[in-house]
């Protein structure tokens, strides 16, 4: 340890790390003070009274979702952390932008297909059902059009979904990426 | 007084056009001067050369070229107005490994969609009030990674640089001329090991996991 130290000390190498002081042009420019709760809370307003439909919003990224499942099957599961990816890219897109658009309960859905979509370490059938059941979940909750707060409907969606996923790992414990085998 | 954000210009870049006309109405909101819209990494570095914007906000996940595209050729390009600027990266990914992806190619602050007015404010003001210094290395330029020390952090210091982060190159010489002092009084070579009893250090040692 203190030969290590001795060794950092007396290093002058060019190459170590250059270190620059932080710049502080915004503060100039801004000022101080902050921004009031009133400006902050006309922000949220536009957030929460933009009429935009999620659902053409959504649909492109649905499309990519059912792509990407149709390929799961086409390949016969193979290479599926390819096609795991894929799954994630439009997964995540709706898990960021549902309850931004006033549909929080596509939010809670993507969060928990993402959680199980970045655990699993390879699609089986048994995965390729779970993440049908989500898609499935998804469209339902479109068609119904469960938006605003999130309704016993949803809760019902939520616990059913939840509950398949811990089956799975009950079922496959080893099929877990090798970044989660060591978390509890 | 509060915040003024007239002369300030902030680039925004989503491929998502309602989630680009949502930011940039909540900007307005805040009072934000000028906003420049790009829809993807590629078209955004165009206009960040051309209008050096004051902050850059940016989705993660687009075509052809995603938000991390864009940090790295904001912080590495050649051509690169303000490799220093300030940039938020806006994405649904929470998982850790995903998150220390982005913050190793110079991501500034991160805001973790969906959002709300206020976290966007918080990030914003983070930006302002608290400046990070920046720091380069053989495979890094960006804000500092390394967590700042602090009395009350309980957890295991893991880097070998979480000893020595403050030491400045000056102090490094110092260091090097106190070692040199010491080795002329004890008569020890170069080739020779420092005994701890040699030397008297005034510096905080910290435990690392690996000792």
């Amino acid at each position: 340890m203190l030969k290590w130290w001795i060794e950092k000390m007396t290093d002058t190498r060019e190459d170590l790390p250059q270190f620059y002081p932080p710049i502080h042009d915004l503060k100039q420019k801004v000022g101080q003070g902050g921004l009031s709760k009133s400006i902050i809370a006309k922000a949220q307003k536009v957030i929460d009274l933009n009429d935009t439909d999620f659902i053409d919003v959504a649909a492109p990224y649905m499309t990519i979702f059912e792509e990407g499942m149709a390929l799961a099957k086409k390949n016969n599961l193979k290479n599926s952390r390819n096609v795991i990816e894929n799954i994630i890219f439009p997964t995540v897109q709706l898990k960021a932008n549902g309850a931004l658009f006033h549909y929080p309960i596509i939010t809670h859905v993507a969060t928990k297909l993402l959680w199980f979509l970045e655990r699993i370490e390879h699609l089986n059938e048994h995965a390729l059902d779970i993440v049908h059941a989500f898609a499935l979940a998804i469209d339902l909750i479109f068609k119904r059009e469960l938006k605003g707060e999130i309704t016993q409907d949803g809760e019902d969606i939520m616990n059913e979904l939840n509950l398949a996923c811990d089956r799975f790992f009950e079922k496959y414990p080893n099929n877990l990426h090798p970044r989660f085998k060591n978390q509890t | 007084m509060a915040y003024n954000f007239k002369n300030v210009t902030v680039l925004i870049v989503d491929d998502n056009h309602p989630m680009l006309t949502l930011l940039k109405a909540m900007l307005t909101k805040f009072g934000v001067g000028t906003i420049i819209t790009a829809s993807d990494g590629h078209v955004a570095f165009n206009k960040f050369c051309k209008y050096r914007p004051d902050i850059v906000i940016s989705d993660w996940m687009m075509e052809p070229k995603d938000g991390v595209d864009l940090a790295k050729m904001i912080r590495n390009n050649k051509g690169t107005p303000n490799p220093y600027v300030p940039f938020i990266l806006m994405t649904g990914f929470s998982e850790e490994h995903r998150v220390v992806k982005a913050r190793d190619v110079g991501i500034t602050e991160f805001l973790l969609k969906p959002f709300s007015a206020t976290d966007l404010y918080k990030r914003i003001a983070t930006l302002i009030e608290t400046p990070r210094q920046f720091v380069r290395s053989e495979d890094f330029f960006g804000p500092d990674r390394r967590r700042r020390r602090s009395s009350d952090f309980e957890g295991n210091w893991k880097r070998k640089d979480d000893v020595a982060q403050r030491v400045t190159k000056s102090e490094m010489k110092d260091a090097k001329a106190r070692i040199a002092e010491v080795q002329k009084e004890q008569g020890i070579k170069n080739s020779e090991d420092i005994l701890l009893e040699d030397i008297v250090v005034d510096v905080e040692m910290v435990d690392r996991e690996d000792d």
